[in-house]
C-alpha cells in the first residue's frame, strides 16, 4: 500500500490502514514530539492525537500541499507546540540547545532503516553547515516551542532580526537540502 | 501588524509555519494567507523543509503499547460513531456462495438478500433518524458543552460537544450547494482556528457530525463556522460565517 492509497483507505476508515500508518510514521513522530514536549507521556498523547485526528476525518489531508509525511510532521509539531506552551514546565531552555545537537551521529541502531540514516545525515549536515545565528533562531522556534518574540528575548536580538535570520535560515536549509540530495543522487547514479 | 510589504508577510508565513508568530501576528497572517497564492506557496516549502528537520532528531523507540493503545481508541471512537448513529463509511463484504447452493436456491437467496440490503437501507434511514435526535437527549443527560454559533446576533447554528465529537445542528444555516461545504473550527492556542471537519446543512434541523475534536471537550472555548469552497477543510478558514463560545 503505497501512500496514496493509504490515504484513501485512512479516509474510509478500512481497519488495518491505521496500524499501516502507525508503522510507516508513527516513529518519526514520536521522536519529533518527544524531542518538543521532552516528557515521554506527554509525547504519546501527541501522536495519538495527530493519528485519531487523521484517522477521524477531523484533520483533512490535501495531496496538492505537499506529502503525506511532511503533512503528518506539520501536525506533530502543531500539536507539541501547543503541549509544550501549555506544559511550560517541559520546555527546553536555552541552556539545553547544545542537547540540539546537530554532529553526525554515529552508527545509527542496527533496526533503523538505512535510508532514514541517510536522511538524517544529510539533513545534520545541512544544519552544520548554517551560520551558528540562523541555526539557533530556527532549533529555538521548531524544537523548542518558542515564538519569535519569545527568541528575541532569549537571546538579546532585535525581533526584526530575529524574523529575517529564520527566513534565511529556512531558505539556506532548502538549499542544501536540494544540494545535498542531488550529490546524493550524483554518487548513487555512478555506483 | 500594520503596512506590511510582502516581503514581511513572506517572514510572517516562515514564522506561521514554524508555529512561531505571536497570536495577533498569526491571526492577521491567516487572514492574509488565505488570498495569498505565494504565502501559501512559502508554508508549504516551509513545512517541507521543517519535516526534513524531523528526521535530524535522534531517534526514539516509541513505547511498546502506543500502537495497541491509539488502534484501540480508534475502535472505540468507532463504537462510538455507530452508536450516536453517525455516517460510517460502507463496507461491502463479499462472501462465495456455498458450493452446495443450486442455481435455484442462489436465485431466491439472491432476493432474500437483495431485501435485505433494501431493508438495511431503510433501517439505516430510519436508524440515523432516530439516532441523531438521541444526540441532543444524551447531550442534554449529562450537561455536554454547547455553543450557539451566531452571525449579526442570530444564531446560525447549535454545536454540541459530545464523546470526543463536535455535533453541528443547524438552526438558520443555508445548505451549502454541490461546489462548497461548510466546515466546524475550534479555536486552538494562539487564536489558532483549527478544522474539526467539514459537514453539510442538508436542511431542516438535521444534526450533523462534524468530526471528532481532538481534545477534551471542556477545553474548547471558541469555535466558528465557515463557508469553503470544495469538499474539504483548507488549512485556514476563509469565509467565517457564525462564531460562538461554549456554556454548559
Amino acid at each position: 500500500m503505497n501512500d496514496e492509497q493509504l490515504v484513501v483507505a485512512l479516509a474510509a476508515q478500512q481497519p488495518d490502514a491505521l496500524g499501516v500508518l502507525y508503522d510507516r510514521y508513527g516513529a518519526a513522530c514520536y521522536a519529533l514530539a518527544k524531542r518538543i514536549v521532552v516528557d515521554e507521556m506527554l509525547a504519546q498523547d501527541v501522536v495519538q492525537e495527530v493519528l485519531l485526528a487523521v484517522w477521524g476525518g477531523s484533520a483533512t489531508y490535501q495531496p496538492d500541499r505537499g506529502a503525506l509525511s511532511t503533512w503528518l510532521l506539520t501536525l506533530t509539531h502543531h500539536k507539541a507546540v501547543d503541549v509544550v506552551r501549555r506544559e511550560q514546565r517541559h520546555r527546553l531552555r536555552r541552556a539545553d540547545l547544545g542537547q540540539l545537537d546537530t554532529t553526525v551521529s554515529p552508527d545509527p541502531p542496527v533496526d533503523e532503516q538505512a535510508a532514514i540514516a541517510v536522511r538524517r545525515s544529510r539533513v545534520r549536515a545541512a544544519l552544520g553547515s548554517l551560520p551558528d545565528s540562523q541555526r539557533e533562531v530556527l532549533l529555538l522556534a521548531y524544537f523548542g516551542g518558542y515564538t519569535q518574540s519569545e527568541i528575541a528575548q532569549l537571546t538579546g536580538t532585535p525581533l526584526g532580526t530575529v524574523k529575517t535570520r529564520t527566513s534565511a535560515a529556512v531558505r539556506r536549509l532548502r538549499r542544501l537540502l536540494d544540494g545535498l540530495a542531488a550529490e546524493h543522487a550524483g554518487e548513487e547514479a555512478s555506483t | 501588524v500594520t503596512d506590511n510589504t510582502h516581503d514581511e508577510w513572506r517572514q510572517l508565513a516562515v514564522g506561521h509555519a514554524l508555529d512561531a508568530l505571536e497570536p495577533a501576528d498569526d491571526a492577521a497572517f491567516a487572514r492574509h494567507l488565505a488570498g495569498c497564492a505565494e504565502c501559501q506557496d512559502v508554508v508549504a516549502e516551509t513545512a517541507a523543509t521543517m519535516a526534513e528537520l524531523a528526521y535530524a532528531v535522534t531517534p526514539a523507540q516509541a513505547p511498546a503499547g502506543l500502537r495497541d493503545r491509539i488502534l484501540a481508541a480508534a475502535n472505540a471512537d468507532r463504537r462510538t460513531q455507530r452508536r450516536a448513529g453517525v455516517d460510517s463509511p460502507v463496507r461491502i463484504t463479499r462472501r462465495r456462495p456455498p458450493p452446495w447452493l443450486h442455481p435455484m436456491q442462489l436465485a431466491v437467496a439472491a432476493s432474500v438478500v437483495l431485501l435485505a440490503i433494501i431493508a438495511a437501507g431503510v433501517w439505516t434511514l430510519v436508524a440515523q433518524g432516530h439516532h441523531r435526535p438521541d444526540v441532543a437527549a444524551r447531550c442534554a443527560a449529562v450537561s455536554c458543552p454547547t455553543a450557539p454559533l451566531t452571525a449579526g446576533g442570530r444564531t446560525v447554528a447549535d454545536v454540541m460537544l459530545l464523546d470526543d465529537h463536535a455535533y453541528v445542528r443547524p438552526v438558520a444555516l443555508a445548505g451549502a450547494g454541490a461546489d462548497h461545504t461548510y466546515v466546524l473550527w475550534r479555536i486552538g492556542p494562539n487564536h489558532r482556528p483549527i478544522a474539526v471537519g467539514a459537514f453539510s446543512a442538508r436542511g431542516g434541523h438535521h444534526i450533523a457530525d462534524a468530526g471528532t475534536l481532538g481534545v477534551p471537550a471542556g477545553d474548547v472555548r471558541e469555535l466558528a463556522i465557515s463557508l469553503e469552497p470544495g469538499h474539504t477543510a483548507p488549512a485556514v478558514p476563509s469565509d467565517v460565517v457564525a462564531t460562538g463560545g461554549t456554556a454548559g
